[in-house]
């Protein structure tokens, strides 16, 4: 019996080609341009850099249970190749903390963006398993190295940074 | 009854040819019929009419009634004319008939003889109930009080007070129910001959909206726009008829609506953004200043209108009417169908990557290294079938002759290994004829989308949330083609352990029907769902030509000019002495479409000589319009392949502009799920003319029955056609009728648009491509076009228009938000 390689020359699967960053921050007690803004930002980045932004915050959330939201966001955080999360708002980020665990529990690179504000406790305890990086696009970029590097894929070109 | 009953005193002379004077309404007694047009053709009478009193009686000269009308009755029989006096240069005075009203009964001897006329009554029962009606009342009652007194006295409970047995009972009430449903009915027949609407359309305007389109149409003459058929434009001008204000919100709320309505229908947009050079409100306003261009309704008021459409586009919100969201800094507005549709397309989206696969990873690897569950596959198509085995939803795209069909019988075969029962693995396409193809390859069961949902017509998917699906694996083929209704209809029955693997070419043109979520899938990047791409061509045969020079299109590079007997490209040329006058450029042009438009007649001629039936050979072109659109491309194909013979059958508009024959090929171009049958199904025209149909509009041979059998048996003869389409899921053919109204849900088919054509496959085809469909040339119109073929492709490309169609790569970009 032959065994067969998936990772054949003429094999394309789109989804397993381009990295997805899952983009971890508040979203409900935060000013909806804040939450929005560095949503996009990082989303606009990350496509110029070949890479696919998974956004929670886009999720149709209605007939939906709160259960069933963060089943839905955790196998969603789960299927990426890294997240970049935001701590740079001085507001409440309990779903956030949660995420952040997990993705490190999970063994998945985690950036933490905070826009020069002192981390939390907590992340300085989860370090160096999460990466703490107060600029916003070193922040991007960096999660971008990480998950390219997790999938195995070439570096990602200077350029466009 | 409101309807006024002019007497029929002839109007002072006007000059000769002149149409005169406005609308009347005259009683009259149908004399003798002097002409009347043979069935199958346009309706046309002529007759010899006599006035009649209130009471029925002839009360003076008779004159000539003439009129584009079926049905007028018999001599004898008492009847209300609307129309108007026109003075016919040939035949003289005569009353241009519009619309043809029920008389009612104006004393109660009239009443008597109404009475008996009804389903159920007879003599005795009618003469009870008049005596009945005189003791209560006056005997001497005149005009419509009559009936007005009968329907009061059966609404009191009189017949069961007067002893007469339940039927009897029964048939006054609804005797009751109908004097009241003919008056309601010629009231607005009446109101729609005012607002300038045809008979067809009136009869249209009943049947849709019944007793109460004069409560709502008079207030929003637009709300016409709902009945089938009619269009904001005709809703518009029947507005304009009645001289309501072209300002006013009611026609700004219209507007937006139709805009909507129809950036989703041609454009295919889901939602429209509010603001900006290609938001609602601009082309809103811009369909309203197109209207005040032609017509005049409306000039001078621009600027009112433009001010006036977001307190118009608030109002709908308010109502329910459209549904606004906030999203990526834009507001984007929606229908509220679609916004649901949408809805439901993206929650299952989302989900994606909770669902489960059919099989784990090791499991799934582990068969696919089974030679008899891997068969042919090579690595791609093995990694595309373990990504549909092991992801809750994939995606498998690729061109023709890739082996999609193959690596669907590979997870087909490895399902089976694994020990899922057959009835756990569902089979779906969104046509009939695609759903077949698959179920013939497969050698498994294949039924379409909406036989899958199980779709009834008027109760709708039956399939939903709440009574899903069962099984575990659901294959869709030609997904490309399924818009997002059918396909939010198609999630939301999608319970949260089926698995779904959706095959198609992203590359093909989207759907008819708006949104391409298979596209947006297919383009990857939505988290959770695997994308396969496919894109080594297997075909080697001579037939081969076909998808290597559509994977050239797909690149953006020419295709070959000879490709072989299967593939060929004529390019036709502009004699440069046509520049440089531009009338004499843009002439060589028409002239050269009439070439390309006369060539293709002869190359599907050259075909048919050579054996290949006329059936397998189809003409595509982008448009419909023009020396070498579809419209002239089918008169001609027509001539040819179905000309007309003594004794044919054939139905013609009474414009005379649409025709069909007996034998012509057609094309369904709407969803019609009354009738079952869906965009794009193709069929043949079995009768047409005169046609027979049941009480629920199904088509009865009228060979076999005499017109007594037809109406013992329910039946009734009507103009219109019976088309019989192939039943690909009972193997057979199923015939549907169409009645004059309907007709327009059928084109001929001997040559289609690309567009409508997009889910079929004949074994040839003759594409022409002219530079006059320059804003449609985009690759995926060539690409779905030379596509559809399975053994040879000519193409016909005036200079220049295969180049632009190539070169350009914009997506057929629709408004949509999935991901």
């Amino acid at each position: 019996m032959t065994s067969f390689e998936l990772e054949g020359n003429d094999v394309k699967l789109l989804s397993d080609i381009a990295p997805a960053i899952y983009l971890a921050g508040a979203i409900d007690l935060i000013d909806p341009a804040l939450a929005l803004g560095w949503r996009r930002d990082a989303a606009a980045r990350l496509a110029g850099l070949g890479l696919l932004a998974v956004d929670p915050a886009r999720g149709p959330v209605a007939g939906l249970s709160p259960a069933e939201i963060y089943a839905r966001n955790r196998a969603l955080l789960r299927s990426c190749s890294a997240v970049l999360a935001e701590h740079a708002f001085p507001v409440p980020h309990y779903g956030t903390t949660v995420e952040i665990e997990e993705a490190a529990r999970d063994g998945l690179p985690v950036v933490v963006w905070t826009g020069g504000l002192p981390a939390p406790m907590y992340l300085l305890r989860l370090e160096p398993r999460v990466a703490i990086e107060p600029d916003f696009g070193r922040a991007v970029l960096l999660a971008a190295e990480l998950a390219m590097a997790r999938v195995g894929a070439a570096a990602i070109p200077a350029a466009g940074a | 009854m409101s309807v006024s009953v002019t007497a029929p005193a002839a109007p002072a002379r006007k000059p000769a040819g002149q149409a005169v004077d406005a609308e009347v309404t005259v009683t009259a007694v149908l004399d003798r019929c002097r002409y009347t047009s043979r069935p199958g053709q346009a309706p046309f009478a002529v007759w010899t009419v006599v006035p009649a009193d209130a009471r029925g009686r002839r009360s003076g000269e008779p004159f000539a009634a003439r009129g584009r009308l079926a049905d007028w009755g018999r001599p004898g029989d008492v009847v209300r004319l609307v129309g108007r006096w026109v003075d016919d240069p040939r035949w003289g005075r005569q009353l241009e008939v519009e619309a043809i009203l029920p008389v009612q009964p104006a004393d109660l001897a009239g009443l008597v003889r109404w009475l008996e006329s009804q389903d159920g009554i007879g003599p005795v029962t009618a003469t009870s109930v008049v005596k009945a009606l005189a003791a209560a009342g006056p005997a001497d009652a005149s005009d419509g009080d009559v009936l007005a007194r009968f329907k009061a006295w059966v609404a009191s409970g009189g017949p069961g007070a007067l002893g007469l047995p339940a039927p009897r009972v029964e048939a006054l009430r609804s005797a009751a129910e109908r004097a009241s449903a003919d008056e309601d009915r010629a009231r607005v027949l009446v109101w729609c001959r005012r607002a300038g609407l045809g008979p067809a359309t009136a009869e249209a305007v009943w049947r849709r909206f019944g007793r109460e389109a004069l409560d709502i149409l008079p207030r929003d003459p637009w709300a016409l726009a709902r009945v089938d058929g009619v269009g904001f434009l005709t809703a518009d001008a029947a507005a304009e008829a009645l001289g309501v204000d072209p300002a006013s919100p009611g026609r700004m709320r219209a507007a937006l609506l139709h805009t909507l309505a129809e950036a989703a229908d041609e454009d295919g947009h889901v939602w429209l953004p509010m603001d900006g050079q290609d938001g609602l409100v601009r082309r809103a306003f811009e369909a309203m200043r197109r209207v005040a261009e032609k017509r005049g309704y409306g000039k001078g008021r621009g600027r009112e209108i433009l001010d006036g459409l977001p307190a118009a586009l608030d109002a709908l919100e308010r109502r329910g009417e459209v549904i606004v969201v906030d999203a990526d800094g834009r507001r984007l507005v929606y229908l509220p169908e679609l916004y649901h549709a949408e809805e439901s397309v993206r929650t299952w989206l989302w989900s994606a990557p909770t669902r489960p696969g059919l099989l784990d990873e090791d499991d799934a690897r582990g068969l696919l290294n089974d030679p008899s569950v891997r068969g042919p596959l090579d690595d791609a198509q093995a990694a595309a079938a373990l990504a549909a085995l092991t992801s809750g939803v994939s995606v498998i795209t690729g061109p023709p002759g890739v082996g999609k069909t193959t690596v669907i019988k590979a997870i087909l075969r490895a399902a089976e290994a694994a020990g899922a029962a057959p009835e756990a693995v569902l089979l779906a396409a969104p046509t009939g004829r695609a759903a077949k193809r698959m179920s013939d390859v497969t050698g498994h069961p294949a039924q379409t989308i909406h036989r899958l949902l199980e779709f009834h017509p008027s109760l709708g998917f039956r399939r939903t949330r709440d009574n899903p699906l069962a099984g575990r694996l659901l294959v869709v083929d030609e997904a490309s083609m399924v818009d997002v209704r059918l396909f939010a209809a198609l999630v939301e029955a999608v319970p949260p352990r089926m698995a779904v693997v959706m095959v198609g070419d992203r590359d093909q043109l989207p759907p008819v029907g708006p949104g391409a979520p298979f596209h947006v899938l297919a383009r990857g990047g939505v988290p959770g769902v695997r994308v396969a791409v496919l894109d080594r061509i297997y075909r080697q045969d001579a037939g081969s030509a076909i998808p290597r020079n559509a994977v050239r299109i797909r690149r953006g590079e020419m295709p070959e000019r000879d490709g072989g007997p299967a593939w060929r490209v004529r390019i036709y040329a502009r004699p440069d002495a046509a520049w440089p006058s531009k009338e004499a450029w843009l002439e060589a042009g028409r002239a050269l479409r009439r070439r390309m438009a006369d060539d293709a007649v002869e190359a599907v001629m050259a075909l048919v000589a050579q054996g290949i039936s006329p059936d397998d050979v189809q003409v595509l072109a982008p448009i419909r319009r023009g020396e070498a659109g579809v419209d002239e491309l089918n008169k001609r194909l027509r001539d040819v392949l179905n000309p007309l013979r003594p004794g044919m059958g054939v139905w013609r508009s009474r414009s005379g502009a649409t025709e069909f024959r007996e034998g012509d090929r057609v094309i369904h171009i709407v969803n019609n799920y009354q009738k079952m049958v869906m965009n794009g199904e193709v069929g043949r025209v079995v009768a047409a003319g005169e046609i027979a149909v049941d009480g629920e509009g199904n088509p009865v041979s009228m060979d076999d029955m005499s017109p007594l059998a037809l109406a013992l048996a329910g039946a009734e003869r009507i103009r219109g056609v019976v088309v019989e389409f192939p039943d690909y899921a009972g193997g057979g053919a199923r015939r549907v009728a169409y009645a004059a109204d309907e007709v327009g849900q059928l084109r001929l088919a001997y040559a289609s648009t690309v567009h409508k054509f997009q889910g079929s496959e004949v074994p040839a085809v003759v594409f022409v491509i002219g530079m006059d469909a320059f804003t449609l040339l985009k690759r995926p119109l060539a690409y779905t076009a030379v596509t559809r073929a399975r053994d040879s492709v000519l193409v016909l490309a005036e200079e220049g228009a295969l180049e632009r169609a190539v070169a350009a790569d914009e997506d057929l970009r629709r408004n949509q938000r999935l991901v």
